[in-house]
């Protein structure tokens, strides 16, 4: 192979690792001898390290929303225990000492991201439904490529309500519950005006869950409660009466 | 918050070398550092705002320079965090013209070692230009160049995610877009000429 041989696209797939044998030792050797070669290759190099850097910043930045969440939350709230122990009481007083500490205990760690990591689940798709004709972005969410669907979506032209759905669901997989909560009310918005009920159910529990995220347990309760309320709903068997007091022990907290 | 295994300083360089649980490195790299980067900052005239910003580029450095075995584990993960996040912030006091002060404080206290680690942090205004170019490209580009390069996953994986009619169509089109990338650069000489010290910190 002579140098002139050689384009560009030869030379990516020397970059990638996609030649071997003959063909890989005469690029090698035409990039050493040709100064040209070796200019253009160091220019694809630096494409694909900006497409690296560019990666690992978007991924670094995903993954900062979330952490700046958890890391508020586990500040220390300063949440007084009081002790239900007074003189007079002996066997009974004990028991409700331990049962009020326990209390106590549960109602000071409770937290509006603990209550969203003890029940959520991502949503996952049905796999007959995947093997349908699939949406780019829902091709995205059964391959897991949660960042991916967070770079196509901005770009999708007149996303549908599905598109809106999967979106935001990886927001909430990566932690961004302003996000998520941003796409699941577009979409309840969209399903409003064209008088539609698309994923209507999904919706409104994992908009519930972006809430709680969202350390808003105020605007999740809404939510949760007609869930819980209707033994119909997608999701009734997700609320659990416990975890409805759970959520309105935050809401008054 | 859930909670996350302590890693040892090897095994988190070892980890990001080897792009496994990558994930896991980076939130074990927040848990640990970043209460102290935040509390550097807000005592050195930053925000919270500022503080967040700068903790992600200190990140991201650290990673990069992981990767390309320029942190050799001369000092512990959580020095070498706080050194560099003290010359990206004195930098960018700088750039603010509110350093005069600090700067003299921070020239008179620095270690050696914060004096080696401040050629790694310049051009952080042109390295957020070089990033800018990537979103000139169409969407369609720029994810595909992210899934191959960056995710790591195959043309086989990729030509039904992204919807391609095969294997080869995806191929050619990726060829395409970085063959567009490559000119988009070219068209910024001033980025070019630089990217080596800008995304290889030489």
């Amino acid at each position: 192979m002579s140098s002139k041989d050689i384009n560009t696209d030869t030379l990516i797939r020397y970059l990638d690792g996609e030649l071997q044998g003959r063909e890989l030792a005469d690029i090698e050797q035409a990039i050493s001898e040709n100064p040209s070669l070796q200019q253009e290759l160091e220019s694809l190099r630096s494409a694909q390290l900006l497409v690296k850097s560019y990666g690992l910043r978007q991924q670094v930045g995903n993954i900062h929303a979330q952490m700046m969440e958890e890391l508020k939350a586990t500040q220390p709230s300063g949440t007084p225990v009081r002790s239900l122990f007074t003189r007079g009481f002996r066997v009974a007083a004990s028991i409700i000492l331990v049962i009020g500490i326990a209390a106590a205990y549960q109602y000071a760690t409770l937290s509006a991201r603990n209550l969203f990591d003890a029940n959520y689940t991502a949503y996952s798709i049905h796999q007959t439904r995947g093997e349908q004709a699939a949406s780019r972005l829902e091709q995205l969410y059964l391959h897991d490529s949660m960042q991916l669907i967070t770079t196509v979506f901005p770009n999708t032209k007149e996303p549908s309500q599905q598109d809106y759905f999967y979106t935001g669901n990886a927001y909430l997989q990566l932690g961004n519950a302003p996000d998520a909560i941003r796409l699941f009310t577009l979409l309840q918005q969209k399903n409003a005006a064209t008088n539609q009920h698309m994923l209507e159910e999904d919706t409104e529990y994992y908009l519930a869950m972006a809430y709680l995220l969202n350390r808003e347990p105020g605007k999740a309760l809404p939510l949760l409660t007609q869930i819980h309320n209707n033994p119909q709903h997608l999701y009734h068997d997700k609320v659990s009466s416990w975890f409805l007091l759970k959520a309105k022990l935050l809401r008054d907290k | 918050m859930a909670t996350e295994r302590n890693h040892s300083d090897q095994e988190l360089t070892e980890g990001i070398r080897s792009g496994q649980n990558y994930e896991a490195m980076i939130r074990h790299l927040y848990q640990k550092n970043y209460p102290g980067v935040h509390a550097y900052i807000i005592r050195n005239s930053g925000s919270d705002q500022d503080a967040q910003d700068i903790f992600q580029e200190v990140i991201v450095t650290f990673i990069e320079l992981v990767k390309q075995q320029k942190f050799r584990g001369e000092s512990a993960v959580s020095t070498f965090l706080l050194a560099l996040t003290r010359n990206i912030w004195l930098n960018e006091l700088k750039k603010r013209g509110r350093s005069q002060l600090r700067e003299e404080k921070f020239e008179k206290n620095k270690s050696r070692e914060e004096g080696d680690i401040s050629r790694f942090i310049f051009h952080r205004e042109l390295r957020s230009q070089l990033m800018g170019l990537l979103d000139t490209l169409g969407i369609a580009c720029k994810t595909l160049l992210l899934a191959y390069y960056y995710e790591n996953l195959s043309m086989r994986e990729i030509f039904p995610l992204l919807q391609y009619e095969n294997e080869q169509v995806a191929r050619n089109k990726k060829y395409k877009c970085l063959k567009q990338l490559e000119q988009v650069l070219a068209s910024k000489p001033e980025l070019a000429g630089n990217i080596k010290s800008i995304l290889l910190y030489e």
